[in-house]
């Protein structure tokens, strides 16, 4: 396998397993707030200090001071000084859903804070929650995809075999949903739709809508697929054979389809975690205190947030990594299934 | 029927269906605007059943849907429940900023993109190609939210334009010219960041389709005939380039309504996307519907337009008589 | 095996006809919802009969409806009218389950080999296809090593080394492709073989093999084979009898010797004309006797 490919999907493996086990990797709940600290910048990591170099980081705490323009700000107590430890035993969480544990990847020892990537209004710790909204919105998107690439393969696949007024009527519900901008027609049936759920519903919501809406493309593309293959001459030449339809499906058409539907999902992905995080960032995804990327871009819709505390464009950064690992594996996958069809 | 006459009927059986679409699940989803008002303790159930009347929202749906219809054809889209307004006008004030910056989007995108595409074909591999395909993925792989955030952040660090709304606070005291630049300087921002992202988009399309026609065996021929290179280009690659990406157009008008939504509520340009999102929080039902006939008209109009240039670009298309997919 | 319809009894007269077409009418309706209903026959009356063990070749111009005749022959579309016998049985308007037992009788060569041949399959897997189908629906009986035995014994018999069995068709050249299609068409036993422009793919020199590998089969199982094709002059060598087709009718049919060299119908002469053309130009240019 060429190195950037393999780049990539060592990179997307690796992403989905920390966010998978955010718990571990992040050293805070995400909504543990600290009044004490909010908007703190990112901790730095120390090397050296007075007595030399050393081999394990620390941290100093941040104390507030009113400096030459009266404006209270942060800077390192330098009395304060925390060693980082790795693989300690922290507050407690459920690994994979199931499996309580306490253990966390690196933290400090108490009252000190390691704040990776800053803290957010309420002091809580935005590496944490980046990884925790992670979570959250990359589940979104790749479930969203399913729905949409099962809704979307089995109504092409009739659409394209059975043809003649089946395959009319169903591209025309296609054209029809196709003929919004996706946006509108997401903002439009949310608005149809309760506002205020608990968080298990939103997210079923929110992954149902962007679905339902998305299934039309990909029905399109399938539908186009299986029409061409379906004339065929070695389909055919199975009929010829006393192929049945099932047969002929599951031999001949089905590997054609699951080669489509694996790049569609790498394309998709992508898109739709963009979806949930647009529609949390406008209030109509997931809601605190839950953290999402896109809620907690929203915080960035204050003025006085967007310049002064650039840290907490860490979600941004996370999905355009997210983003860019996908779409190589898209392109790989494009390339790969255009030399392949002869 | 004609060509454009086909087309036409298709349009509007569109924009009929997306009608039903929408008050179809209106019927279908739990919960409406009554809901919310129905919680609050002060707001009496007598209050509550009067307005739902007053909207016309306690009849049958056949009922409601076949009033709307018939208010539509006079452009009556109904009334605002939350702005206390009729809902077409409000609409159309904000349509038409929404439509000034979606217009010069699209018209500076495809400004760039065409010579953009053009040239990176014909110098296929050269320095620029590589540079633009490089910069084209780029920013095709990041999300167009985290480009209007980025950018945001980026012109109000560094004051760079104009950022909110569409004029400043004492745009009457301006002068015409003033005015104009100030216009031109709110603007500047929300169209960067679409035209950023389309471009990308665009690009590549129209590099692959002149890279697709200069491979083709009469263009070679035209070559062999010692046809310059920029005669080749403009009486041979760019007429039959030119299909799909007129083509292209309609296709991306959806991509560049949506983004236009996100950036006008990003950057507080007072067009349909603050007004829809407001309606979608407050379930506005009237105005949400009415935002999303408007937005399927813009779209359906813009294919329309395409469609039109295509049969002026290449007539062979209405006697074909072909719906392509 | 499930019960061979084609079994011999004594009672048959070794030149009773296998295939019986009468009649036969296709039509084709193109458009949908949105545009007008325009339909196009392709098939406007085709009568012909083949004897066991003959050849008989439907020749025509591209669009005379010939291909739409192998395809209803071979059920792989249903004519609107006219009946198909086989052994004297009305198979035209048989369900396709009622049609199972027949399929294996009948088999269909295309022209183009790469596209009848699914190219994510190997040699094994698509030379096999027909009798996995088979007994998958219980007509047969074949575990996968029997299976693999007879591809084995196949691919040897139309001239491929069966160690190749594994490999992609792609690796194949197109005359190998042809043979393999032969292969695959020859796996369920069949009394009739409809050659669709089996031959007209191929350069000259490979057509030249493909023919005589066919006539080697031929003798071998005693086949009967429909031969499809535009080339009047390949057809001569291989048919019996041959049967002109134009505008979806068959209008002049009688014994090659007889349409050769005295044609009575103009599309026949058309087409003998264009075949001379071409032979009276190789010997110009090889300065033989045409």
């Amino acid at each position: 396998m060429r190195s950037k490919t393999f780049l990539s999907i060592t990179g997307l493996v690796g992403l989905h397993l920390i966010l998978l086990c955010a718990g571990f990797f992040a050293p805070y709940d995400p909504t543990a707030q600290d009044r004490e600290l909010p908007y703190a910048p990112p901790t730095r990591m120390h090397f050296e200090d007075g007595y030399g170099f050393h081999f394990r980081p620390f941290v100093y705490a941040w104390t507030t001071s009113l400096d030459s323009d009266q404006i209270e700000s942060y800077r390192e107590d330098r009395t304060r000084r925390y060693p980082v430890h790795f693989f300690v035993s922290g507050s407690s969480y459920n690994l994979l859903g199931g499996y309580r544990t306490t253990l966390h990847l690196f933290d400090v020892e108490s009252p000190g804070k390691i704040l990776l990537f800053g803290a957010d209004g309420y002091g809580r710790d935005e590496f944490s929650r980046v990884l925790f909204g992670g979570q959250i919105s990359v589940a979104a998107g790749i479930s969203a995809t399913l729905i949409a690439l099962l809704t979307g393969g089995l109504f092409g696949i009739v659409a394209g075999y059975f043809g003649r007024w089946v395959d009319e009527v169903l591209m025309g519900v296609t054209e029809l949903f196709l003929s919004l901008p996706w946006l509108y027609f997401l903002l439009g049936v949310r608005a149809f739709l309760p506002l205020h759920l608990s968080t298990l519903r939103t997210f079923f919501l929110l992954t149902g809508v962007i679905g339902l809406i998305g299934w039309a493309r990909p029905a399109r593309l399938v539908r186009g697929l299986v029409l061409s293959s379906r004339h065929r001459n070695y389909v055919l030449a199975a009929r010829g054979f006393g192929g049945s339809d099932f047969y002929l499906l599951r031999r001949h058409l089905l590997p054609e389809v699951s080669g489509l539907l694996l790049t569609q999902a790498t394309l998709l992905v992508p898109r739709y975690i963009a979806a949930e995080v647009t529609l949390s960032f406008f209030g109509l995804g997931v809601n605190e205190p839950v953290p999402s990327w896109g809620n907690m871009l929203a915080t960035l819709q204050q003025y006085n947030v967007l310049v002064s505390y650039g840290w907490l464009l860490a979600p941004a950064c996370a999905l355009v990594v997210t983003s860019v690992l996908y779409s190589s594996l898209a392109d790989m996958f494009h390339s790969r299934l255009k030399s392949y069809s002869t | 029927m004609s060509y454009i006459g086909r087309r036409l009927a298709r349009a509007i059986l569109l924009l009929v269906g997306v009608s039903a679409l929408c008050f179809l699940f209106t019927e279908i989803a739990p919960g409406s605007f009554f809901d919310e008002l129905r919680l609050n303790p002060q707001i009496s159930p007598e209050t509550i059943s009067a307005l739902r009347s007053h909207y016309g929202l306690d009849q049958p749906l056949l009922v409601r849907y076949a009033h709307w219809m018939k208010s539509a054809l006079h452009a009556d889209l109904g009334y605002s429940i939350a702005y206390n307004v009729p809902v077409a006008p409000l609409l159309w004030s904000r349509a038409k900023n929404t439509l000034l910056l979606t217009t010069t989007a699209l018209v500076l995108t495809w400004m760039i993109s065409v010579p953009l595409g053009v040239w990176t074909a014909n110098r296929r591999g050269g320095l620029l190609d590589r540079m633009v395909s490089l910069t084209g993925s780029l920013l095709i792989s990041i999300p167009e939210i985290v480009i209007a955030v980025a950018l945001l952040a980026i012109a109000v660090r560094w004051r760079v334009l104009r950022v909110g709304g569409m004029m400043s606070a004492d745009f009457e005291s301006f002068s015409a010219w003033a005015k104009l630049q100030d216009l031109l300087l709110h603007l500047a921002l929300p169209a960067f960041i679409l035209v950023l992202s389309e471009t990308a988009i665009i690009v590549r399309h129209v590099r692959a389709s002149v890279l697709e026609v200069l491979g083709a065996p009469y263009v070679q021929a035209a070559r062999g005939f010692g046809v310059s290179q920029t005669r080749l280009l403009f009486r041979h690659v760019l007429p039959v380039a030119a299909n799909p990406a007129i083509s292209l157009l309609g296709f991306s008008l959806a991509g560049l309504l949506s983004g236009s939504l996100m950036v006008e509520v990003i950057c507080g340009w007072p067009g349909l996307g603050p007004l829809i999102l407001e309606a979608t929080l407050s379930r506005d039902l009237y105005l949400v519907i009415g935002g999303i006939m408007f937005s399927a008209l813009f779209m359906v109009g813009g294919n329309l337009l395409a469609d039109v240039m295509l049969l002026a670009l290449d007539p062979r298309i209405s006697r074909e008589g072909t719906d392509a997919l | 095996m499930g019960s061979n319809l084609y079994a011999d009894s004594p009672n048959d007269t070794p030149t009773e006809s296998l295939l019986c077409v009468q009649a036969l009418r296709k039509q084709y309706v193109r458009g949908g919802i949105w545009r007008k209903r325009v339909p196009v026959a392709a098939v406007n009356g085709v009568d012909f009969e083949i004897p066991r063990g003959r050849t008989f070749a439907l020749v025509g111009e591209s669009g005379s409806g010939k291909s739409t005749v192998a395809r209803c022959v071979t059920r792989l579309e249903r004519p609107d009218s006219g009946r198909i016998l086989i052994r004297g049985i009305n198979i035209a308007q048989l369900r396709s389950r009622d049609l199972l037992p027949f399929r294996s009788g009948i088999q269909i060569v295309f022209q183009d080999a790469i596209t009848s041949m699914n190219p994510r399959f190997s040699a094994l897997e698509i030379i096999e296809e027909p009798l996995l189908i088979q007994s998958q629906r219980g007509q047969v009986e074949y575990d996968r090593r029997n299976r693999r035995d007879r591809v084995g014994a196949l691919m040897v018999e139309v001239g491929i080394s069966p160690d190749w069995m594994h490999r992609s068709i792609l690796h194949f050249s197109g005359g190998q492709r042809q043979r393999l299609a032969l292969a695959r068409a020859l796996a369920l036993r069949p009394q009739l073989l409809v050659l669709d422009e089996a031959l007209s793919g191929l350069d000259l020199s490979t057509q030249a093999q493909v023919a005589n590998l066919l006539l080697d089969l031929q003798a071998a199982h005693s086949l009967t084979y429909l031969l499809i094709s535009h080339d009047l002059g390949l057809v001569a060598r291989l048919a019996d009898e041959i049967g002109v087709m134009s505008g979806g009718q068959t209008v002049e049919i009688g014994p090659t010797q007889q349409i050769v060299t005295s044609p009575n119908h103009a599309a026949t002469k058309k087409l003998l004309a264009a075949a001379r053309t071409a032979t009276s130009a190789f010997a110009a240019a090889t300065g033989e006797q045409a």
